[in-house]
């Protein structure tokens, strides 16, 4: 009984009676608390894990192979991530990605222990009676622990206590199912039908309407600050809504579309700074690796600095967030996909298949994309380079969101040449952000030392860029004809 | 995984109690661990309250792999199981010789096993047969109680010169000092002698003590019912330098 069963009220092991004198024995109790973590939408349970902490030790337990491995914190955080732990980091990282881990729920546990003895006195089989707050009054969950070699004496137990056992439960299941899991999928992958002969307007609403929702439900996570993905879903929406927008361009009122073009913008730029320093607390291990241990404590100042500075510009969010402007910009987005008859899309081509419009524009932009990547190829000039990783992310985008209407071999294949080209641009992007950014913090500070620290980053976040830049040739070089190809087929 | 074995020709030195509390130790270290009561007495079994399930036999000992494992019972410590010992092994011997078996036949029957576990450790039946071959063969180290007297120091003579004959390697062979009795002079008198000698003594000495001999009336180990005792603290000790070696 590896899950434990619940067993009738009052019900008292002890009391069993066996022949061949079997005998079975309180060893002790406990009582202990058990205070369980998850992410806010459950990424944990999800995978049938459970984080808790028991006197201030954190365990995971995982249900489907029944074991608990104890993990090792490395700092004390109000909120917990992946990285907050020594050990099983790779593993919690996979499953929670950058997600914060969240106190979901607290158990008051009693563990009765009992053991069974045969004539001899040896233990044959340990069982444990465990009873939680949360459970319906007198309700006990029963655990045997077969030992091994003693087969025929556990089966002997579960069939005389067979008369008193209720249905097979798992415990933490049934207590997880009451704090009522709400699973919702906060991020932008997309999870609609779209169809070849369908029209460009209907598709193009239900995405819209799709990505609104996206960035509304990220809102009180950014708000509440529980960890940085809030922001970057949101983003990510902010960010494929106006490629659809900038796709559609030539099928919008124009009125519509600069007015939303330019509020989609403000409101990406009110986020830009917060972002930023994410991206670099993000890599605050990565960067201390990069320094020699003696300049640890100055360079722990820079963090402060970041740290801080994401304070200020978390207020920035929420004052901006709580503006009219904010507030209207969605609402009347919200009237203009909405509305049945589409008056978003106004040009004859609202009605045309979405295939064929969705073949052609994709067409335009990987022409766009060579042209620009020869011109990085020619000259290294970082606002080329950014250019060009805004529109590897507009070609990213709408090959998603376009997915089914492709074949997915070769889609699939192209998709992820592009993921590749966006990786060592934004990662050059990334590097020549940071080397700004210490570049201006190093204007204001007077602490001799902490600026020996920094400098100590700037040849590595060169390399960093250099790097990036040349796998970016490298790789463009090697799939050139995969493109060219993939613009092609869909013609 | 490693296998240590218990052994020595002479009976009543103290095996059985060290392979007992060192298999706990081991166990208590967090090491998967297998204790192996080769000894048709059965000792180490009755100190576990084990009895052996009724379908062991040495027919079954020799086959090995998972008819073995299935004979395999856990003791009442976590990270302990134990093999039990089985009557019919006292016809072990002839069983090897009349089957013409190897001298590595224990070696292969515990293939099988070894993967389960991070050490092995073998009580022996005191003698020297096919079956200390066996053991020799199969352990990676082999421990030898040695109560420091004149007979036993003459009977370890022989076995080192008939282990040469079969050359068999002696350097796996460590002894220590069981049973000792700081009141007597001889035990003095020994103990110096061999320490000079260029023989494996480990630096650990385990004393004659009374709560060793009254394991048989609890059943559990010493280590187990009085970790404070000199006895507990002195089998710690051992375990740890056997510890070192295999390191």
């Amino acid at each position: 009984m590896k899950n434990g069963r619940l067993i009738r009220e009052n019900f008292q092991i002890e009391r069993l009676m066996f022949n061949e004198g079997f005998q079975i024995e309180q060893t002790g109790t406990q009582i202990m608390v058990h205070s369980y973590y998850d992410t806010f939408d459950f990424l944990l349970y999800q995978q049938s894990y459970y984080l808790y902490e028991e006197d201030e030790r954190f365990y995971l337990y995982n249900e489907t192979e029944d074991t608990v491995y104890p993990i090792r914190e490395t700092k004390k955080m109000p909120f917990y991530n992946s990285g907050h732990f020594e050990n099983h980091r790779e593993l919690l990282k996979k499953i929670i990605g950058n997600r914060a881990l969240l106190p979901v729920l607290s158990l008051e546990i009693e563990i009765c222990n009992f053991i069974m003895t045969n004539s001899d006195q040896k233990t044959v089989a340990r069982i444990k009676q465990v009873k939680f707050q949360k459970l319906n009054e007198g309700e006990t969950l029963i655990f045997v622990e077969q030992l091994k070699g003693y087969k025929k004496e556990v089966k002997m137990l579960e069939e005389a206590l067979q008369p008193y056992l209720g249905g097979k439960i798992s415990s933490l299941q049934q207590h997880f199912f009451t704090t009522k899991i709400a699973h919702f999928d906060y991020t932008t992958r997309i999870n609609i039908k779209i169809k070849s002969r369908d029209t460009l307007d209907t598709v193009v609403c239900k995405i819209l309407k799709f990505y609104l929702d996206v960035i509304q439900k990220n809102i009180h996570g950014i708000l509440e600050d529980i960890d940085i993905e809030f922001l970057h879903d949101f983003r990510v929406g902010l960010r494929k809504t106006r490629s659809l927008l900038v796709m559609l361009k030539k099928e919008i009122d124009p009125w519509i579309y600069r007015d939303f073009k330019q509020r989609f913008k403000k409101i990406m730029q009110k986020t830009n700074n917060q972002r930023d320093i994410d991206v670099y607390l993000d890599e605050e291990d990565y960067f201390r690796s990069l320094v020699p241990p003696e300049y640890f404590e100055d360079l722990h100042s820079f963090f402060l600095h970041l740290k801080k500075g994401r304070k200020n510009e978390l207020r920035k969010i929420r004052r901006h967030f709580n503006t009219k402007f904010f507030r209207e910009t969605f609402m009347q987005w919200n009237d203009l996909i909405s509305s049945e008859n589409g008056p978003l899309l106004i040009s004859e081509k609202a009605k045309m298949p979405v295939k064929e419009y969705a073949s052609g524009k994709l067409k335009k932009l990987i022409k766009r994309l060579a042209n620009q990547a020869q011109k990085i190829m020619d000259h290294e000039i970082p606002e080329t380079v950014h250019d060009c990783r805004i529109l590897c992310k507009q070609i990213r985008y709408i090959s998603e969101i376009f997915a089914p209407l492709f074949s997915e071999g070769e889609l699939k294949y192209f998709i992820a040449v592009i993921k590749k080209f966006q990786e060592f641009l934004g990662a050059y992007n990334d590097a020549h952000m940071q080397k700004a950014m210490i570049s201006r913090y190093q204007e204001n500070i007077r602490n001799g030392r902490e600026g020996e620290a920094l400098e100590q980053l700037v040849p590595a976040l060169e390399k960093k860029q250099e790097d990036n830049y040349l796998k970016f040739i490298q790789t463009f070089e090697q799939n050139k004809g995969v493109i060219l190809e993939f613009r092609r087929l869909i013609s | 995984m490693k296998t240590i074995a218990l052994y020595s020709i002479k009976g009543g030195v103290g095996k059985t109690a060290a392979a007992t509390n060192l298999a706990y130790l081991a166990a208590k270290d967090r090491y998967s661990t297998l204790l192996c009561d080769l000894d048709p007495q059965g000792s180490a079994s009755y100190y576990f309250k084990i009895r052996p399930n009724k379908k062991l036999n040495s027919k079954k000992l020799m086959k090995g792999g998972d008819k073995l494992l299935n004979m395999i019972r856990a003791t009442d410590y976590e990270n302990l199981d134990l093999l039990p010992a089985d009557i019919s092994y006292r016809n072990l011997d002839l069983k090897l010789d009349k089957e013409d078996k190897s001298s590595g036949f224990l070696k292969s029957a515990l293939k099988g096993v070894k993967n389960h576990y991070d050490y092995i450790l073998i009580d022996s039946p005191p003698n020297i047969t096919l079956l200390s071959e066996n053991i020799f063969n199969s352990a990676d180290v082999v421990i030898y109680p040695f109560i420091p007297t004149t007979l036993s120091k003459i009977t370890f003579d022989k076995l080192l010169a008939l282990l040469k004959e079969k050359s068999m390697k002696t350097e796996k062979i460590h002894s220590f000092f069981s049973m000792v009795d700081s009141r007597k002079k001889l035990h003095g008198q020994i103990i110096a002698e061999m320490n000079q000698s260029n023989l494996n003594f480990l630096k650990t000495m385990i004393p004659f003590r009374s709560d060793i001999e009254k394991m048989g009336i609890y059943c559990e180990p010493i280590v187990h019912t009085k970790p404070r005792s000199d006895s507990a603290i002195s089998f710690e000790n051992l375990w740890m330098e056997i510890k070192t070696i295999l390191q």
